[in-house]
């Protein structure tokens, strides 16, 4: 067991292909006035490595917090979701998906695989910075004392 | 007797107990092409179509026992390739002493009515069939427009989301270098793609509408509207409306759906009574023709009676957007549903008297809940 640095920011992954998406996702979280630090995976396949590849020792924390795409090519948001949670180092990680259509099909499945909770990417950039702030401070506060693997 | 037969209009023909044709009438001679003195002293049976043979002969002997037998129908090989169809009557001859003798058949020729018969089958398989095409042709359209609809709406909303997001982003992080009019500009941007949003949001809902799965339940309509005052009362504390809300309005639909309907008209007829200082809005249900028809009567700013027909197209809007919200979907979506319930939408209005709609929820509704 490591004890977590209480000074230390919260580490947030944020899994987006989409360039542009990927920036107001960011302007929407720098807003919200959530304090933590982003990193960025631009696919699916990044988010595998950076989250359960072989590099990633299992001493390191893994994110407090997971904000996925589910549309991406190659590996979608589904099958990081999937593999995050059949893997200990980031079963209990929350994971809040985003959806473009919101379409209950995808949410019902996202659910299904184990998604804590979904943002529909509004249209307009203030509702996203108030959707960010709400889900964000509340999944890093649930979070907050999460045993680390 | 045989002068009867000669002279008979109906095909006429007599055998002995071996089958044999002692008797052929002109009549048979025009449906089979052979001659009385052909036919005489030979089988009956060897003038019918091969697959008529056997029954012919089964009935044949059957009469002759003295059994009871209905009418035959068989074929004869006529002159041409049609062969005559005939359905036979026969009797039994007897001589003094009561034996059999004979068997006399008297045929009725029904090759013109099978012919009709079997136009009429071929006409009505091909209606049924053109039907069918036609259906499907027409849900195949449907689907794709639905999809099509859906696909544009998704993927309309990634670059508004784009426009929306960096102009605000110019206007948190650059908007005190700006003019006013600058700003202001920044301010109209982000407006219209939100108007935007709301049309596609509206779009997507009428492809949505139009793929539902239906579930049919008991529905208090009445209380659905009466929740709906509630929340724009709430919204809208200093508007003097008056709701008149039949408790009678209790109706058979799917209930997401039958919320989107009741969402749709009170709103509207919240907005449109707006710019009246008070108002009436009445919710009931009236019988017409033994069905039962439900409206939403409003005294607002109503509409002219030459447009009714454009009130339920998508995009039809018979007032400018300056005065009154609103993406022109709302209408077309509840039409979509009502449609889809089996029942017909209709609107009354005047110009500065109010409008009433009027709905049905379709027979069909009714009848599977008993």
């Amino acid at each position: 067991m490591q004890t977590r640095k209480m000074a230390e920011k919260p580490k947030i992954l944020l899994v987006e292909d989409n360039q542009d998406d990927k920036e107001l996702a960011l302007l929407a979280i720098e807003f919200s006035g959530v304090s933590c630090d982003v990193e960025i995976a631009h696919d699916g396949a990044e988010a595998l490595e950076m989250l359960l590849g072989k590099g990633v020792s299992r001493t390191v924390d893994p994110p407090r917090l997971v904000i996925l795409d589910l549309k991406m090519p190659k590996v979608s948001g589904l099958e990081v979701l999937q593999a995050m949670r059949k893997d200990s180092r980031t079963k209990y990680v929350p994971v809040v998906v985003l959806t473009s259509s919101g379409e209950k099909r995808d949410l019902s499945d996202a659910y299904a695989f184990g998604a804590t909770s979904y943002i529909r990417k509004p249209i307009d950039l203030e509702d996203f910075n108030v959707i960010m702030a709400g889900i964000c401070s509340y999944w890093l506060l649930w979070n907050q004392n999460a045993p680390i693997a | 007797m045989t002068q009867l037969i000669e002279t008979a209009n109906n095909p006429i023909f007599r055998v002995d107990i071996d089958g044999l044709v002692t008797i052929w009438n002109d009549v048979m001679t025009d449906l089979t092409g052979i001659t009385s003195e052909e036919a005489m002293g030979r089988r009956v049976i060897e003038f019918m179509t091969v697959d008529s043979r056997a029954t012919a002969q089964d009935h044949l002997q059957m009469v002759l026992s003295d059994m009871e037998c209905g009418s035959l129908y068989v074929k004869f090989s006529g002159p041409t390739d049609d062969p005559a169809e005939l359905m036979i009557s026969c009797t039994t001859r007897r001589n003094s002493e009561g034996e059999i003798t004979g068997v006399v058949g008297v045929g009725l020729d029904i090759s013109e009515r099978l012919r009709a018969e079997q136009e009429i089958r071929t006409l009505n398989e091909s209606l049924e069939r053109r039907v069918s095409d036609r259906t499907r042709e027409l849900q195949e359209t449907l689907e794709e427009l639905e999809a099509f609809s859906y696909s544009v709406s998704h993927d309309l909303r990634g670059p508004l989301r784009s426009i929306n997001g960096f102009s605000q982003a110019v206007m948190q992080k650059y908007g005190d270098r700006l003019e006013e009019d600058g700003r202001s500009q920044l301010e109209r941007v982000r407006s219209a793609t939100n108007r935007m949003g709301a049309l596609i949001d509206d779009l997507l809902e009428l492809s949505r509408v139009g793929r539902a799965e239906i579930i049919l339940d008991t529905l208090n309509i009445w209380l659905m509207v009466r929740e709906k005052e509630a929340e724009l009362r709430n919204a809208n504390p200093e508007r003097q409306v008056d709701f008149v809300i039949a408790d009678d309005a209790v109706g058979f639909g799917d209930e997401r759906l039958i919320g989107i309907v009741v969402d749709n008209l009170v709103r509207n007829a919240w907005k449109f009574t707006s710019t009246h200082l008070s108002a009436r809005i009445e919710m009931g249900t009236q019988d017409q023709d033994g069905e039962r028809v439900f409206f939403m009567k409003d005294d607002g700013i109503g509409f002219d009676m030459e447009y009714a027909d454009k009130l339920f197209m998508p995009f039809q809007r018979l007032h400018p957007t300056g005065e009154f919200e609103g993406t022109g979907i709302g209408l077309a979506t509840v039409r979509r549903i009502i449609q889809r319930h089996g029942g017909r939408i209709w609107a009354e209005g005047e110009v500065e008297k109010g409008a009433t709609v009027y709905f049905t929820l379709g027979y069909g509704a009714n009848e599977e809940n008993g």
